[in-house]
């Protein structure tokens, strides 16, 4: 077979704002996605320029080493808090806090409520993969029932630790957030409705709406102690169900 | 120099701040300092800042964390037990190299405790409550005045050394009110090309405590701090003496004690006893080598403290003899008395 | 012969997610491995790709890009 013609494009590449170095996350990880895309919409929208992140406690920590942008840490679950300073003094830059499941909802809850609550004109990403990763497995508040973790060796009891929390349900009580979807990674059409709903998030931070929520259902495969298909095939058939997926608001 | 007002220490700590140029303030109420946050309600928006009442103390540090990484000249105020729950935040301040101004007007504690003021967190803000190899510089003022005048400092040393400043002062300084003078802006300007503006023709900055590889980056980062740290030790010294000269007692004591004590040094004179004050207003860095120099002729060196002794400790270590250090203290909340400092040093003598 | 995946064979971690979403079903896992002892995909069949990029959306490790033959 002669070689075909030498001139060819690229359909797809990597995003430019996504610096160009392996990552530290598991094969299979689901930040890995969410940080492709999210530098694609970083891209897209032409704002790498004006863009500072704010990195939780979590396998995520070294986000700011992965999206080509101002980055900030933050102490466990205070990333909202961060972002609260950021964009406070910065009307005009586009700030985002991108969080884990232990970061958002159990030592950050407070943050992560109030400033939604506050309407704080950031975009949040919450990643839910119903563990605790960097920490190697333990319990997080979206650990599903009866899933087994280091911390629940028995499965996860509702009687003696409660039931998984719903992040997107429990902001969409409040007055003032303008966008609230849940999304996943598991296959490629919800990873493409992930990205609108981040670039939508980000949309309506600079049209200067409001506070915008994305949840990312994601896999967590070393953890869950199972391969990375099986891992994505989990999320669809064992957190979707409860994680039900979908808009709840966008102003 | 602009002509007397009258105001509470907590509201003119609020002034002085916008004077120095501080445009973001983030607090939550505790008694003793509530004129603070309130103050700055009122007073932030009309020179286009930012007052924003976080969540919590633990918040609120957090969103001073955010501010200054941006850039901003930021404050917040507390009292004891918010204190302690801002530590965390203060260390990642500390080893996120971010400048900032925290005012704690002290309470009673341990605990609950009450809202009398007090000087038991002397350890907590210059041995640090939080984790890790760090400092902050700590002003203890006296006087509503020197609590405004300490504002401005306090600002441009935190941008200067790129540190957390507190002003630590007790619910009394907080709660008086005393004519003074509002301070002038310094007119110091600091560069911040490592702050969070936007990476726009330039390679991304990132603010972050967390160093990872390789092993010793950690080691050689607190070296870093450290060499901040000795530079601050030695320029930054702070402290006022009274009739120290020719005195054979030396009290030591800084804020409303140092004022109590104060006074009883002056009915000591009229009897002829030759006592004098060393007041410390940098309680960190302390000033080991003033004290040492200044006790080297006196007899005896009587500290006054509300609480069960804790600056007491840093005495011993200026002067290094067991026999000349005294201590005398009230906890809880309570005032020294100057009718003891005096009996105590009359006693020194017979 | 549309065009086809190219993947950066020291990025993938071999997790086979492109394996699993690929419509045509040409994304395998190789025989040999990279540095990090990982035996990373491979497009098994080249010119049965329809560039419809699943592979390269769903990889965690943007080791994928796809190329088009003008």
């Amino acid at each position: 077979m002669e070689a075909k013609t030498a001139d060819f494009k690229y359909v797809y590449d990597r995003p430019k704002s996504l610096v160009d170095v392996p990552t530290h996350y598991c094969p299979g990880c689901g930040h890995g996605i969410v940080h492709k895309i999210l530098a694609e919409v970083i891209d897209e929208l032409g704002i790498r320029d004006d863009t500072i992140i704010v990195a939780p406690v979590g396998c995520s920590v070294l986000l700011y080493n992965y999206i080509d942008v101002d980055g900030s840490e933050a102490a466990h679950g205070r990333a909202p808090a961060v972002a609260t300073g950021i964009k406070r003094v910065h009307k005009d830059k586009v700030v985002i806090s991108y969080q884990g499941d232990g970061d958002l909802l159990a030592i950050g809850t407070a943050e992560a409520v109030h400033a939604a609550n506050r309407g704080e004109h950031f975009t949040t990403i919450f990643i839910n993969n119903a563990i605790y990763g960097m920490t190697g497995g333990q319990m997080a508040p979206t650990t599903m029932e009866n899933q087994i973790t280091k911390t629940t060796p028995y499965g996860r009891d509702p009687a003696d630790v409660g039931f998984p929390i719903r992040a997107c349900e429990l902001l969409n009580t409040l007055e003032a957030p303008v966008f609230i979807e849940r999304c996943a990674v598991y296959d490629v059409k919800h990873v493409l409705k992930t990205k609108r709903a981040i670039k939508k998030g980000l949309q309506n931070q600079i049209e200067g709406k409001g506070y915008s929520f994305i949840e990312v259902l994601s896999m967590c495969p070393t953890n869950w102690g199972i391969n990375p298909v099986k891992s994505a095939e989990w999320v669809h058939d064992v957190m979707e169900p409860y994680y039900k997926l979908g808009n709840f608001r966008d102003i | 120099m602009s002509d007397r007002i009258l105001m509470k220490g907590n509201e003119a700590v609020g002034e002085a701040a916008i004077i120095a140029g501080c445009r973001h303030y983030f607090a939550y109420p505790i008694t003793p300092q509530n004129e603070i946050p309130a103050y700055m309600a009122k007073r932030l928006p009309e020179v286009g800042g930012t007052f924003l009442q976080a969540e919590s103390e633990l918040a609120a540090i957090n969103m001073v964390f955010g501010a200054s990484a941006a850039g901003a000249r930021v404050m917040t105020s507390s009292s004891s037990p918010g204190i302690s729950l801002k530590q965390e935040g203060i260390s990642y301040i500390a080893g996120a190299e971010l400048p900032c101004v925290i005012v704690d007007m002290m309470r009673g504690g341990p605990g609950l405790g009450n809202i009398a003021g007090s000087q038991a967190d002397y350890f907590q803000a210059t041995r640090g409550g939080g984790n890790g190899d760090y400092r902050i510089i700590v002003l203890a003022p006296a006087s509503v005045q020197e609590l405004a005048d300490i504002t401005i400092e306090a600002f441009d040393l935190a941008d200067e050394y790129r540190i957390p400043v507190m002003i630590l002062g007790e619910g009394y300084l907080g709660q008086m009110s005393e004519p003074f003078s509002l301070p002038e802006p310094s007119g110091k300007t600091f560069e911040k090309p490592w702050a969070l503006t936007g990476a726009k023709g330039r390679k991304p900055n990132i603010i972050a405590s967390m160093r990872l590889t390789p092993e010793n980056l950690l080691e050689e980062h607190n070296l870093k701090l450290k060499k901040t740290y000795d530079k601050i030790t030695e320029k930054e010294v702070r402290y006022e003496s009274y009739l120290l000269d020719d005195a054979d007692y030396i009290i030591v004591a800084y804020g409303t004690s140092a004022r109590i004590s104060r006074s009883a040094i002056i009915e000591l004179r009229k009897e002829g006893i030759k006592a004098g004050l060393f007041r410390p207003i940098s309680l960190w860095p302390y000033p080991y080598k003033e004290l040492k120099k200044a006790a080297s002729h006196a007899k005896k060196v009587l500290t006054v403290e509300m609480s069960l002794g804790q600056m007491v400790e840093d005495v011993r270590l200026a002067v290094m003899d067991d026999e000349k250090v005294d201590f005398y203290g009230r906890t809880g909340g309570m005032l020294p008395e100057s009718g003891e400092i005096i009996r105590r040093v009359r006693h020194y003598g017979s | 012969m549309r065009g086809k995946p190219v993947i950066d064979t020291e990025r993938c971690k071999g997790c086979m997610l492109c394996n699993a979403v690929c419509p045509e079903n040409i994304m395998g896992v190789g025989e040999s491995f990279n540095k990090q002892g990982l035996a990373y995909a491979i497009c098994v069949n080249e010119e049965a790709c329809t560039t419809c990029r699943s592979c390269a959306i769903i990889c965690p490790e943007a080791a994928i890009k796809i190329i088009k033959y003008v």
